[in-house]
Parts: structure tokens; sequence; C-alpha cells
């Protein structure tokens, strides 16, 4: 069976980006959340393998879903997408419970092995 | 559709809602530099346009944001403070990325940023002592984390992420448009002929066709609807740098935001209105120390505001400035000869004369320079789209001006009549009523014919006589012999006119073709439209039947 994904973004372009990449390598893209509160929602209804977390976010931003989220499920494998210059935010995520991140703008190759890596 | 393409044009639309939002969220900061909530809104969408250039490979778009953002950060960590200059720089660097968002995605070359971001990066790190830093909102925590409860969802972002809605392009709603323009038509061709034949089982069906048709009309018709906003929302800014150049203070209040009107109209009407804000903002309203001196607030009101009334749509622009002198207005008239000696013009002629092209130009009276720029430009467009301007302005308290205008712009409700054995049609934009009335009824003075209608004596027109259709029998006025006589009260720009016809025929939905009459003909229609039978009916203009 195919691992399934959570893909969390503000902008549909991320996610639409992020969801072929993922695709293309046989994931399952179960679900999509453009902020914070909607994928402590989305997480708790689909319990995803993988959540791919934005950290700049109207309503509720990525650092402050990922406590959420690993509040209710501590093995919640969460993967965080940050752009440039954001490393002190990313070691914050990190801290709160997310296992990797990329940044933006993502290689395809860089986005599959972390998330290989995390699933393994 | 290939990958980059569909890339492109996901990025393209997406960024062009966040730059809205950053020019909107901009200038509420402006208002209230203290607010977090336009901050953060800043932020984001900036921060959200650099992640989705990078992705692109868009360089000009992804430094020039990068450097927007990092000076927003300046101001979100509390280190720097709010204030006029940031903004106007904030808003040259928007509008520098917007002109550089469309260019590369039109496969061009962007406009060099480096001066910008030299500006930004300069401002940076400029010495910010002589600022005092206001409380910094939790420094410790970086504010987009915050779950401080956002005042509001962007609207934008919101219609973005609904999975149930779709992009379409204008031009397919507008084919679909015609399209079932020209099917309306047939529909009708058959129903005559149904008729000729005297087949029942066809009337049936021709009538369920029609039914459908009516139907699906409606539906484009809505879909085609867009809240007024997406253009009202460039408006704050606009006036906002107009006053700034100006040396003035304004208040400007738009109300009516989310009134729905047909995408066309939107565009049309968005010209009109910067003319009409611009007058009201560099000719209207006085300078902040001339208020004062009569006991006016320093800060001048400029009100726009946008409404649905039954099949029209009312959008009202009025200012407490200056207002207009009608006396210098008369006097140029008359001496331009626009205006007849002697003659006390109504509001809507004293715009009529100033929306003639060149009048104010021509003209060396200072309180009016420029009033008369761009009236003729707004009337042209407005009359054009089946509307009509009404004037109405008090020398020191201020101006005001309303447009009035269909729906939509290619399928309208219209009032059909005959005269003289030919059909026309009448945008129910404007019709009021129509009846029948006693020719005794009918009062006539200083060579006119009135009526009274609902307590009001308005002027009527005989069309018979406007088109010179004489009867055989030499007789100009329609029906002279008949009793009664066929009137239609109309108004347009808050004024009110009467006109007999021969005959009334119903109301249609009408499908309006523009129309470019001949020279010299009589300029009182705005269109044609195909009848049921085949035959071309001309759209009368309400606004010159006067």
């Amino acid at each position: 069976m195919s691992r399934t994904v959570l893909i969390v973004d503000d902008a549909i372009f991320m996610r639409t980006m992020i969801a072929d990449i993922l695709k293309s390598a046989g994931f399952e893209v179960v679900g999509e959340a453009s902020s914070g509160v909607e994928a402590i929602e989305k997480y708790k209804e689909l319990k995803p393998d993988l959540v791919t977390m934005d950290i700049v976010m109207p309503d509720m931003g990525g650092i402050d879903a990922v406590k959420e989220i690993v509040k209710t499920d501590p093995e919640a494998r969460i993967l965080m997408c940050s752009a440039m210059g954001q490393q002190g935010l990313v070691v914050e995520a990190i801290q709160a419970g997310a296992r990797d991140f990329v940044v933006k703008p993502f290689q395809p190759s860089r986005v599959l092995e972390a998330v290989q890596r995390l699933l393994g | 559709m290939s990958q980059p393409e569909k890339y492109a044009e996901l990025f393209a639309a997406e960024a062009r809602e966040h730059l809205a939002e950053v020019g909107r969220a901009l200038l509420e900061l402006e208002q209230e530099p203290g607010d977090q909530g336009s901050l953060d809104a800043v932020f984001r969408s900036v921060h959200t346009i650099k992640g989705m250039a990078a992705a692109m490979g868009y360089d000009v778009p992804t430094r020039l944001s990068h450097n927007i953002e990092s000076a927003l950060d300046e101001m979100r960590s509390g280190r720097r403070q709010v204030n006029s200059d940031v903004i106007d720089l904030l808003l040259e660097s928007a509008d520098m990325l917007e002109v550089a968002v469309e260019a590369t995605v039109a496969g061009k070359e962007p406009p060099d940023p480096a001066i910008l971001i030299e500006r930004l990066v300069l401002w940076r790190f400029a010495d910010a002592e002589a600022e005092t830093a206001p409380a910094p909102v939790d420094a410790e925590r970086p504010a987009e984390t915050a779950s401080a409860p956002q005042r509001r969802a962007a609207p934008t972002a919101a219609s973005l992420s609904d999975g149930s809605r779709l992009r379409v392009d204008i031009s397919r709603l507008d084919a679909l448009m015609n399209l079932l323009g020209e099917l309306a038509i047939v529909r009708g061709q058959l129903s005559v002929l149904a008729e000729s034949l005297d087949s029942e089982a066809l009337q049936d069906s021709v009538e369920r066709a029609g039914r459908f048709i009516y139907e699906i009309q409606g539906h484009v018709v809505e879909s085609r609807m867009v809240p007024v906003w997406q253009i009202l929302d460039r408006f704050p800014r606009l006036v906002r740098d107009a006053a700034r150049a100006s040396g003035k203070e304004i208040d400007l209040k738009i109300t009516g935001k989310n009134l729905e009107l047909d995408r066309s109209l939107l565009d049309a009407i968005s010209d009109p209105l910067v003319h009409l804000l611009r007058n009201a903002v560099d000719h209207g309203i006085e300078p902040p120390d001339e208020r004062e001196k009569i006991g006016k607030p320093r800060a001048g009101k400029i009100e726009l505001s946008a409404r649905r009334e039954r099949s029209r749509v009312v959008i009202d622009v009025r200012d407490d400035g200056c207002g207009i002198d009608r006396n210098s207005v008369i006097e140029k008239g008359r001496r331009v000869g626009l205006l007849a000696e002697g003659k006390e013009p109504t509001d809507q002629e004293l715009f009529r004369i100033m929306a003639r092209p060149g009048f104010s130009t021509a003209s060396k009276i200072t309180t009016l320079s420029g009033r008369g720029v761009g009236l003729d430009v707004v009337e042209n467009s407005i009359r054009a789209m089946g509307g009509s301007v009404g004037f109405n302005s008090e020398k020191g308290t201020g101006t005001a001006f309303r447009l009035e205008l269909p729906l939509t712009l290619v399928i309208q409700r219209a009032l059909i009549v005959e005269v003289a054995d030919q059909i026309y049609a009448l945008p129910a934009t404007f019709t009021r009523e129509s009846f029948e009335m006693e020719q005794s009824a009918i009062e006539r003075t200083h060579g006119r014919e009135w009526i009274d209608w609902r307590g009001e004596r308005i002027p009527l027109t005989s069309l018979r006589a406007l088109f010179h259709a004489e009867d055989d029998n030499g007789s100009g006025s329609a029906g002279a012999g008949d009793r009664f006589v066929n009137v239609v009260a109309l108004e347009f720009g808050g004024a009110r006119v009467a006109i007999s016809v021969d005959e009334f025929r119903g109301e249609e939905e009408i499908v309006i073709k523009p129309f470019d009459p001949p020279l010299g003909a009589v300029q009182v229609f705005s269109g044609a439209t195909v009848r049921p039978d085949g035959r071309p009916a001309l759209v009368l203009d309400a606004g010159n039947l006067s």
C-alpha cells in the first residue's frame, strides 16, 4: 500500500508542486491544508504517514501546528518546508517535534530523499 | 497543459492576489502604524510570493521579495518603526515586484531592481536612532507563529484555497454569452416559424428550449459576476498617492464592496471612477489650511458607495470640497455658445456643458481648472455601457456624481415599443413606468409638452416627432386624434423625463449589439438588437432623450 501524505502550505502553487513531486514517487496525497488550524483538523481526520509543513501561514503558522500535532500524536512524521533565511525557525520547528526540513526552492530529489529517510 | 505552463499560470494567478493583498495591507498599516495584523499580512504575502518565485526560478521577483521581506522583518521585530516614508518605499517596491512578476510570467526581461534593492538595504541599515521603537510585540517569538486572532482572512486566499472553485478565462464566458445571445435569436425565429406552421407540438418544444436557454443565461450571467472590491480595493492607494502629491488630507470611505457586477462592466467602470476620484482630490477637496479657515475639518471626505437598485447598479462618488461655481460655468457656457442667454441650467445641463471635451482646458477660471478634464471620458464610457451619469454640486459644500449602470452588458431587460411601424427597445435600467394617459392631461407651455408623473411635472417628448415620422396627414404628434396616449416615464442620473410611443409591445430580454450610428443621425441610440422575427430593432439611449 502506498504511503499517505498531508500537504500543508498556504499557496496552492506550492501544494501543487509538492504533490506532483510526491505523486511521481508513488505517494498518495490524501489531503491538503492551507493553515495551521486546518492542518491540525486534517491530521486528526486523515492520520497520514507524513506531513509536509510550511512555516509562514495565516491562521496559525507551521511551528504552532507542529506542536499541536505532536501533542496528540508523538509519532507524527512532519517535514518542514522553509524558505531561505528561516534557519532560526527551522531549529525551533525541530525542537517542537518536526523530523527534518527542506528549503524552498525544492529540488525534487532532495524532497524525496528527506521523505524516504523519514519514513524508512 | 505542460507541467511548467501549469506552474507558471498558478504562480501568476496566486502572485497577483498576494500583490493585491500587499497593497491593501500596506495602506491599512499606514493608517494604523501599530497594527501587527496588517504588518503580518503584508509579510505573509511577500513571503509566499518569494517562495513561489524561488520555486519557479524567477530571479528578480525572488530577490526583490526577499529584500522587501527583510525590511518588513525590521518592523515586525520592533527594531524599526512604521512611518509614511517606509510605506512609500514599500509601496514602490511592491509596484516594482508586480511589474517584475508580470514581465517574468510573460517571458520578458523584468526591469533591473538593483536601485530599489539598494534603497531597501540602506533603509535597513540606516541609523534608526531617531526613531523610537514601539513596544515590540512579543519579540521573543516570530510573529507568524503568534496565535493572535487574525482580524480577517484574506478573501483572495480563501477563494483560492476553496477546492470547489476554478478560474476560467473571461473570453470563454464572453464566447458562451455571445453564443447564448445568438441561440436566443434562433429560438425566437423558431417560435415564429412554429406559430406559422400551427404545430402545437413544435411550439411546445420551442417553448421548453426557450426556458432552458433562459436558465443557462442566468447561470452564465451569475458566473460572470465578480465582487466590486476587486477594483475598489485599488482606490485607497490611488487617493492616498494623489492626496500626498497635492498636499491634501483625505479620508476615503468606501461602502458596498461586496456588490457583484458583470466582469466586463467592472473593467469598464474602473477608469471613469479613477477620473472622478482624481478630480475630487485635485479640484474638489481644498488644501487643509484653507478648509480650517472656512470651518471645515482639515481632512476632506470622499465617499464612494456602490449598491444595487432593482435591475441597475448605482455608484455614488461624493466629496465635501469646494463644489463647482455655477456662475462661472454658466458664464463660460454662454460665452462659448453652449448655453442660451437667460436660461438657468439644471445640474444635469451644467454637467453636460462641463463634460464637453476641452471645456475646462479652454478656460482661465482657476476654480474650474481641470474640472472638466476627464468628465467627457467618464460620460462617454458610462453611456457606452448603457448607463448614465448624474451630477449635483453645491458651491462650498461639495460635489456628487452618480453612475447608474445595467447589471450586465450583453443581455438586458428592455421594454419594447413601437413608433411609426418601427420597433425600438428601451433598457429597463431607465424605464420607471409605462402607462396610458388622456391627451387632455398633457400640458403645453413654452413650446414643450409636460405631464404630471407621481406629483412631479416632467417634460414629455414624442418619439414620433423626434424621429420626424410624420403621418400621411402631416400631423407630427403621435396619434393626435386619439383620446389616449402611451407614455413611458424614464429616469437617469436623477433626471426624469417621459416619452410617448405608439404601442407597447411588452418586456423582453434583448441581446445588445454595439452600434455605430451613421453620421448625422439622431444621437439617441446606444445599440441595436435582433428581434425574434429576425428584424433589427434600435436600442434607445435614455440619456439623450431629454
